[in-house]
């Protein structure tokens, strides 16, 4: 603003230009719109796009998941991973099982992609919370291979 | 009297990975011993050892990981809680209620 109030006379010269420098009401842009495809298709693209996030993560920081970790059968989508949990063995001691419900970024997946009921899935994201506390599981991938790096 | 208030605990707790053998027994028994003085009984260990962590924690990037089950009156986390805070060997601890 300061620059524009303090004309000097060489600027008073070429004033239109100016004026027409200043910033002019601009309406707020609509919103943009609504996607008109269903949930389905959303879903589709967003886990397209996720899995290439976590091939790319994977070939340029070399992050492997650690040896306790369980390891995700063939390459493709993983189809209901808490299908075989039982409500009991939801525990923060349970690293193996817990490790099946966290991304490649350590993030805990969402409950679109895990399909588990909602009392489930409320217990396994809060005992992956109390496991993070204990340092049984991490926080991000990166604190990971923070500890990798310097064995 | 003792029996109705009375909880069933879980304590997970790690030492820092330098300390010696005499030195995680000594702090174990001390803890062990502060339980008991609130009321605990039925004391059960599982000792999981050196196990490296997630993520670094004050520099250190593996702790000694210690378990304990036990009854206990409510009354008695306050102090067991304020000896594993004010220890420096200890780097994190769990205390939590496990009833059935």
């Amino acid at each position: 603003m300061s620059e524009q109030t303090t004309p000097t006379p060489e600027m008073e010269e070429g004033a239109a230009p100016i004026a027409e420098n200043q910033p002019k009401f601009v309406p707020p842009s609509a919103p943009p719109p609504a996607p008109i495809f269903g949930d389905d298709e959303d879903e589709i693209i967003d886990e397209e796009l996720e899995e290439e996030l976590e091939e790319e993560l994977e070939e340029e920081e070399g992050f492997t998941a650690p040896e306790e970790y369980v390891e995700r059968e063939g390459s493709g989508r993983v189809r209901r991973i808490g299908s075989d949990v039982r409500y009991e063995e939801i525990d923060y001691k349970n690293i193996g099982l817990l490790s099946r419900f966290l991304d490649r970024r350590g993030r805990i997946l969402s409950r679109r992609k895990t399909r588990v009921s909602a009392k489930v899935q409320r217990k396994i994201a809060r005992e992956i919370k109390r496991a993070r506390q204990l340092a049984l599981l991490p926080y991000t991938a990166d604190q990971t291979r923070i500890v990798r790096k310097r064995k | 009297m003792n029996g109705a208030n009375e909880r069933q605990y879980e304590l997970v707790y790690i030492l820092r990975p330098q300390l010696d053998e005499a030195g995680i027994n000594s702090f174990d028994a001390r803890l062990c011993e502060a339980i008991t003085a609130q009321g605990g009984h039925d004391i059960a260990t599982e000792l999981w050892g050196k196990r490296t962590l997630a993520y670094p924690i004050d520099r250190q990037y593996e702790g000694y990981y210690i378990l304990h089950r036990f009854q206990m009156p409510p009354t008695g986390t306050e102090e067991v809680e304020r000896l594993l805070r004010y220890s420096e060997d200890v780097m994190r601890f769990l205390l939590m209620r496990r009833d059935e």
